[in-house]
């Protein structure tokens, strides 16, 4: 397995490639990351926290991964590494790439065509997974994202439940719940839910 | 006890972290920033990171209530009654008591949100202003000023609880909304009432006044367009006691503080382009 991070070195953030790196690592080993998928990441370090977002797709067996600069930066102090998130938000991008491979996401879209309620209920399923192998993840703040692309409502927060605690879950799974939420009756954002992977 | 206490003295616990001013300025992300398409400025539920700005706002309206509290409370102690009249101290109390309920709506929002306290850094800059040794500058700078620009936020975030269906967003900036044009009203006729014989100190209060407002219409901020992710009221202005050639005034100020931004990015990108 290769492993590569972009760039290498940073240029605007003080974050160190190898460190990220040897994240990688220890994330892979640690959700079982098939050993012949390799990975590329892709750290846009010009996007400051709040901006956030990341994606996950596995193009021609190489797990393409992007995460803005912000996803690795400590919350209270600007253009400062954080190593508690780095490790969640990488766990959560390799578990995501993983249900892409032999997950029950085979036949999931790219991340660039799911719509906005796809991506919150499938980051659900992930984000509890990532919070049971013991990585720092905000369960408040999970539900908040979940409510806000499928409801403020009982329904929305049952699914959220369902989700989160799923051992296992398809892309079947995930349309089911959107369906039920009413997540599907949104129009499409007239924003590509990748645009930060996109760049100027 | 202490008269006109120093930004630096203010007093918090562990949780919280203070931002350095100079960290955001310097930050060499920011001109790149301003080439980036985020999708549209307004606060939306389909917008990129949509949860985690609206989040940071909150945490930041959070830090903003504790300063107002603070800045009030200043203003009852720091003047005797031939500098503030005793009139003006109880407005000034029925606000700290006002900012202290939003103090409490702001920690049970920012739960809801998924925030914790100190989570994110805190500017002290709404406290600087309330540290003015003149009473008419220190209203016309906090209570005309930031308590505006608090009713611009606060207007932002219940639309955007709106148009996410978030019902208790909405309602809790709802009511908090109501006691920022409350706050803005007394700032402006205890403006008008302290400066009556003196249209000098009206001015320089004024003036005050329009530093401030610049300095956070900062970046395209605020303003009337679809690019400002917080919108200047009008309605809500006039209720306060903003006329129209004051909201107009503001607008233009919002306006020329987006366009120095972007020369300001546009230098930054022509001296990285000749250094590379």
């Amino acid at each position: 397995m290769t492993i590569t991070v972009t760039p290498d070195p940073f240029h605007l953030v003080p974050y160190d490639a190898d460190e990220i790196r040897s994240i990688i690592e220890d994330c892979a080993a640690q959700v079982d990351f098939p050993g012949g998928i390799d990975i590329a990441l892709r750290i846009d370090e010009g996007l400051p926290h709040p901006i956030l977002g990341t994606n996950a797709d596995v193009v021609d067996g190489v797990a393409q991964l992007f995460a803005s600069g912000g996803n690795f930066e400590a919350r209270n102090k600007s253009r400062t590494f954080s190593e508690v998130h780095a490790r969640a938000e990488i766990a959560h991008m390799l578990l995501r790439a993983k249900d892409r491979i032999s997950g029950g996401f085979e036949s999931a879209a790219a991340d660039a065509d799911l719509s906005l309620g796809e991506r919150q209920a499938w980051d659900t399923y992930t984000w509890g997974r990532v919070a049971r192998l013991g990585h720092n993840v905000h369960q408040q703040k999970r539900i908040y994202d979940f409510r806000m692309q499928h409801g403020f409502s009982d329904a929305s927060d049952a699914a959220f439940e369902r989700l989160w605690a799923a051992q296992s879950m398809t892309w079947d799974g995930i349309r089911e719940i959107c369906a039920e939420t009413g997540a599907d009756d949104r129009p499409m954002p007239k924003t590509p839910i990748d645009l930060l992977r996109q760049g100027v | 006890m202490k008269k006109h206490l120093p930004e630096a003295e203010l007093a918090r616990d562990t949780r919280f972290r203070r931002n350095k001013i100079e960290d955001q300025i310097f930050d060499p992300r920011n001109a790149l920033m301003g080439t980036r398409n985020l999708g549209p400025a307004a606060m939306n539920y389909d917008r990129p990171a949509a949860t985690e700005r609206s989040r940071s706002l909150m945490h930041g309206i959070f830090v903003g209530e504790i300063q107002a509290l603070e800045g009030a409370g200043r203003t009852c102690f720091d003047f005797d009654e031939t500098e503030a009249p005793f009139a003006l101290k109880l407005d000034m109390a029925r606000q700290c008591w006002d900012e202290s309920r939003h103090c409490e709506i702001s920690v049970k929002l920012s739960d809801h949100m998924g925030t914790d306290i100190g989570e994110y850094g805190e500017s002290t800059f709404l406290y600087a202003a309330a540290c003015n040794t003149d009473p008419v500058m220190r209203l016309c700078g906090v209570n005309r000023a930031l308590e505006g620009l608090a009713i611009d936020v606060f207007s932002s975030m219940k639309t955007f609880g709106e148009s996410s269906g978030d019902p208790i967003l909405t309602f809790c900036e709802d009511w908090m909304l109501a006691d920022e044009v409350t706050h803005v009203k007394m700032g402006s006729d205890w403006l008008r009432r302290l400066t009556a014989d003196d249209p000098e100190r009206r001015e320089r209060a004024l003036d005050f006044q329009r530093t401030v407002d610049k300095v956070f219409s900062l970046g395209g901020f605020r303003g009337e367009q679809e690019e400002n992710p917080i919108q200047i009221t009008r309605k809500f202005r006039s209720l306060a006691g903003f006329s129209v050639e004051e909201c107009d005034e503001l607008a233009e100020t919002a306006k020329q503080a987006m366009e120095e931004a972007r020369a300001m990015i546009e230098m930054a990108q022509a001296a990285t382009a000749a250094a590379s």
